[in-house]
């Protein structure tokens, strides 16, 4: 069963989603990485990493696409990464620029947060952005993260200097933002 | 000259380099401050194997070199070094692990000043950064004597003695390290 927001649902990727990841990996405004990557990505370059995804009990990321839950269009692509079980995890969105300001990618956020903290027990999780990248920062915000760190003139995209920054949500934070949910995990540190 | 100063010199590491390496990542105030890839323990005791893999994984790193300090007189490793450029040579990361019976005796600086040297000399490297735990405020006070600037903690990346701490993270620019070399 994929997961559901208000407006999204977070379902697993299939080989029929390789040409609109390709897509939102060769638009610069959309392709959400550290720095400008060249807009040459393949459709069979994108179905190798899908085929070659193997099977595991102890996956250390998820991806999923987010979906339109009025129309089941495609609207974006989201993941976590780098997952220390039971501790932390990496959060990152790339979204269709069709769907920027229309509330999927906040719906999408939430969605993911909720079974990162509730599902997998997680006390923290991080988004690496940069500080040109306004968009993800207001996004990064709306679901309570702040930016703890930011690594001065780190990244040079679009001709610009700007800071890497690190944001972070804790655990507490999330559960405070969401008076209706209840924090049953046992308290540590 | 790179890599080396009267003292000290930085040179790969071999297979050889295991038993004096295992002893100092071993000794109790090396604890959560080992700098060894991500997987191997911080705390819990090291066996022969786990540092064998250490050096191997090591070598096999892609965008990154991690060396190993040896004393110029006794030729004793004394401690590994690391530098990276994971994601954007543009942006560098650095590391100095000395084993606890050589600190304090200037060898983290001349090293981390020839890290530095290699990288701004010989790479566009711009921002040069590391990360330490908050706790850690021998590493902190070593970084700011050396020109390093604190700019934010990564919250919650760990626990230690039954606390949560967070990473500090610290930078130095290529202009700042011009104006004081």
């Amino acid at each position: 069963m994929p997961l559901e927001g208000k407006i999204v649902i977070l379902r697993e990727e299939q080989p029929e989603d390789m040409p609109r990841l390709a897509a939102l990996q060769n638009n610069m405004e959309t392709q959400a990485w550290g720095k400008s990557l060249p807009p040459d990505y393949t459709e069979n370059m994108y179905l190798k990493r899908f085929q070659d995804r193997e099977f595991s009990y102890y996956p250390k990321e998820g991806r999923f696409i987010i979906v339109s839950k009025e129309t089941g269009e495609f609207a974006g692509m989201i993941l976590y990464s780098g997952l220390r079980p039971r501790w932390s995890a990496m959060l990152g969105i790339m979204m269709d620029k069709q769907y920027w300001g229309s509330g999927y990618a906040s719906d999408a956020q939430e969605v993911l947060l909720k079974f990162l903290f509730l599902e997998l027990g997680l006390r923290v999780i991080r988004i690496y952005t940069s500080s040109g990248r306004t968009h993800a920062i207001n996004l990064a915000k709306k679901s309570g993260f702040r930016v703890s760190a930011g690594q001065r003139q780190a990244v040079f995209r679009k001709g610009e200097m700007n800071d890497a920054l690190l944001m972070d949500l804790l655990r507490e934070e999330y559960f405070t933002n969401h008076p209706d949910l209840v924090d049953n995990l046992p308290r540590i540190g | 000259m790179y890599f080396q100063t009267e003292q000290l010199k930085l040179r790969p590491f071999e297979s050889d380099d295991t038993p004096a390496l295992q002893a100092y990542l071993n000794h109790p105030m090396l604890s959560g401050r080992r700098y060894i890839p991500q997987g191997f323990p911080e705390v819990v005791p090291l066996s022969t194997q786990e540092v064998e893999s250490i050096i191997k994984k090591w070598g096999e790193e892609e965008s990154q070199a991690h060396l190993a300090i040896v004393s110029s007189d006794k030729q004793e490793l004394i401690g590994h070094a690391e530098i990276a450029w994971d994601w954007d040579p543009h942006a560098s990361r650095v590391s100095v692990v000395i084993a606890r019976p050589y600190q304090r005796q200037g060898h983290g600086s001349q090293v981390l000043s020839l890290l530095l040297e290699y990288l701004f000399e010989n790479t566009p490297a711009h921002n040069v950064s590391s990360w330490m735990a908050d706790w850690n405020q021998e590493a902190r006070a070593f970084a700011k004597k050396n020109s390093f600037k604190e700019n934010g903690h990564s919250r919650r990346e760990g626990l230690h003695e039954g606390k949560y701490y967070d990473g500090i993270l610290v930078d130095i620019l290529r202009p700042e390290w011009q104006a004081i070399k």
